[in-house]
């Protein structure tokens, strides 16, 4: 595992460098710069249940980010908490983690509705807290921090807002993380946001 | 403008690269986890309450399927060719920074749990001088899945060899954290090899195998049964055999009762787990406080409660009360050897961790022997528990008074009548258990006369009361005594 992230950050790095060097040329650069928030992100990742499922669960998550053409530099911070057991014994799990993602290789639409699609790399690191109860007693453990890697594919809409510099951000990712969790088991997730852009 | 941000994202992209590369945990994978490992759950103390401990598990090869030296685990298992087959559980731990594992979740908390159980029951088995008894690792199966989705159990599957665990669904402690039940279903293994693998299971198997869809043609003993043919009605032949596997299936739940308290040092273990119905007889070992009182069943006893719980044309719910007498005898053997023990213990003055294992040695002795004679009799005559307790009584070679009156003044209540066993103090301290018979002649001489009387001595009334002059002299040891209890049980019941 540390083998596959170390590779994958060096990509990401060896990505950054290459962009930067020689940014795509085309139709697909916008040429525009903007910062972007989002407070409405739904989120949900594919992890193993305590009835040994795979499931869908929810994560808490905020983003922010900065665009310059065709790049953009994407900050995430999520939190979920996960609990098992019964009134006499029971185990919560809280985890919270930020993720720094470089999205590139845009292509772009030039309709009235700007629409695009982005590829994204990225890390990231998370800690787990785990809550153990047993009738009165109560300990809560922490995990140290993880790191992981991941790969994102994602499109957005681009809504004006009337003739400002705002618009309306619509996005939808697909992701996969690696790493991190010591189960080292690739991990998908979907993400669903609303947020607003500002223009400069 | 665009070359500052890219350099940004780029050192930004280098920091990440050096966080991975120096990140401990990205150095672990659960998988290559093995050894001991140091875990955290609630376990059962010497007192018998429970509390969050963290505790060594050894010998592990893979701490993600929770595997190694002393248990796998199958989630929702099936049995194909008497093994449990299915996927293996993927347990989930955070590592703290004390290098202790926490699970994430119960499941894997219970498997730490029952694998923390299981290696001390291999060293229990160790001390009990029955190591060779199982083979290790364990097989158990979690979150298994029975005809009807029924919950809230656990039961040792003999074929298989497995120990399997139903979904838990109560607000109390789960069953399978339950040191008490885990040590319950450990030694029906124990029971099941020591007595030759004679149909001991309390639980359905078949309701098991059903539902996991697999056809079982292996014969068990009503396939094997001599009253197949007697289906309708409480025939003498139907009787019969509900009567012996009470006595069998009582003894092996009272038995594994007793090695969670041996265990445990709870005498209410399954409250803990199990609130039992209202009408359920009581299964603590704790005994009444009563003068008097006697533990082990006797006949007529077992006979009235099988024939009280008959009802003609309700076959389903006379197999269920039936199996309610597995439990209800069992916590009468139950209680009968915890009591025996408290009596050992203080009569020779041990700690009662000390007492519990030497009277639990004496009790993996008798299991062999019971084997014999319950098989001797077990389609002829009704099984006597006094052959029971002369056979535990017989493997005590240095009985002390206080021991010897405990299990003369029980003998005495399951002999037949005119028959009175006593305790002799001999000059060198030792305790002997003699027989005073006073047989009516008329009892022995049916036996005399009975076609399959395979022992030549049946105890003699008029012999002398010279120990040393007659090998079936009523006044030796118990141990020296040799008739045939169930020939005379049977002469006493006609």
């Amino acid at each position: 595992m540390k083998s596959a992230q170390l590779t994958f950050a060096l990509f990401l790095f060896l990505g950054s460098v290459v962009q930067a060097k020689e940014p795509l040329n085309g139709p697909q650069r916008s040429g525009k710069n903007r910062v972007w928030v989002s407070p409405l992100i739904l989120s949900q990742q594919f992890e193993r249940t305590n009835e040994q499922i795979q499931e869908w669960r929810q994560i808490q998550t905020f983003a922010a980010s900065y665009q310059q053409g065709s790049l953009e530099f994407l900050v995430e911070y999520e939190q979920h908490k996960v609990g098992s057991g019964n009134e006499t014994s029971s185990i919560e799990t809280e985890t919270k983690g930020i993720n720094f993602w470089l999205h590139f290789l845009e292509f772009r639409t030039s309709t009235a509705i700007p629409w695009r699609i982005y590829m994204g790399i990225g890390a990231g690191g998370f800690e787990e807290s785990v809550t153990t109860n047993f009738m009165d007693e109560s300990r809560t453990d922490r995990g140290g921090l993880k790191n992981q890697v991941g790969t994102k594919l994602g499109s957005e809409l681009q809504i004006p807002f009337f003739e400002s510099k705002l618009e309306l951000i619509v996005r939808a990712e697909s992701r996969i993380f690696y790493g991190g969790k010591i189960q080292a088991e690739l991990r998908p997730s979907l993400q669903g946001s609303l947020g607003l852009a500002y223009k400069f | 403008m665009k070359f500052v941000f890219t350099r940004v994202a780029a050192a930004i992209s280098l920091i990440s690269l050096m966080l991975v590369g120096c990140s401990e945990e990205s150095s672990f994978r659960m998988d290559t986890i093995s050894g001991n490992v140091r875990v955290l759950a609630p376990i059962s103390q010497k007192d018998g309450s429970y509390k969050l401990q963290v505790f060594e598990l050894l010998a592990i090869s893979d701490l993600r399927t929770m595997a190694g030296k002393f248990a796998e685990f199958i989630f929702a298992p099936k049995i194909v060719d008497s093994k449990l087959e299915g996927e293996s559980v993927k347990a989930q731990f955070i590592r703290n920074a004390n290098g202790e594992y926490i699970p994430k979740d119960s499941i894997s908390q219970q498997l730490a749990v029952i694998y923390f159980h299981l290696q001390k029951f291999a060293q229990l088995d160790k001390e009990l001088g029955i190591e060779k008894i199982n083979t290790w690792p364990r097989s158990v199966g979690v979150a298994v899945n029975i005809e009807g989705g029924e919950t809230d159990n656990a039961f040792y599957d003999g074929k298989s060899d497995s120990m399997l665990f139903l979904p838990y669904t109560g607000k109390d402690l789960a069953i399978s954290l339950n040191g008490g039940i885990l040590a319950h279903e450990h030694f029906h293994s124990i029971f099941h090899k020591l007595t030759g693998r004679i149909d001991t299971a309390t639980h359905n198997r078949r309701k098991f195998l059903k539902k996991s869809g697999i056809q079982d043609d292996s014969p068990d003993i009503d396939s094997a049964d001599r009253c197949k043919d007697q289906k309708k009605g409480l025939s003498d032949c139907r009787k019969l055999k509900i009567y012996q596997q009470v006595i069998l299936r009582s003894l092996n739940e009272g038995m594994a009762d007793y090695w969670a308290w041996l265990y445990t040092s709870d005498p209410d273990f399954l409250s803990r787990s199990v609130k039992l119905p209202e009408n359920a007889a009581p299964r603590t070992l704790d005994s009444p406080d009563m003068d008097g009182i006697r533990f082990l069943p006797r006949m007529s006893s077992i006979l009235y409660d099988i024939e009280a719980r008959y009802d003609e044309g309700k076959n389903d719910q006379f197999d269920q009360e039936i199996v309610g007498l597995y439990y209800m005898f069992g916590t009468s053997y139950a209680r009968f050897f915890k009591k025996f023990t408290e009596i050992y213990q203080h009569a020779r003055d041990l700690e009662a961790a000390v007492a519990r294992k030497e009277v639990a040695k004496k009790l993996l002795q008798t299991l062999p022997q019971f084997k014999e004679s319950y098989e001797k009799v077990k389609w002829k005559n009704y099984y006597s528990n006094l052959d029971l307790a002369q056979i535990f009584a017989s493997t005590i070679l240095d009985l002390r008074l206080p021991e010897c009156k405990f299990l003369v003044s029980e003998m005495n209540f399951l002999a037949y009548e005119n028959s009175e066993y006593t305790c002799e103090q001999n000059e060198d301290q030792t305790v002997t258990i003699s027989l005073v018979a006073s047989v009516n002649p008329k009892v022995l001489e049916e036996i005399e006369l009975a076609p399959n009387t395979e022992s030549p001595n049946p105890p003699d009334p008029n012999a002398n009361q010279n120990n040393d002059s007659s090998e079936v002299s009523p006044n030796q040891p118990i141990s020296k005594i040799k008739f045939n209890n169930s020939i005379l049980y049977k002469a006493a019941w006609l």
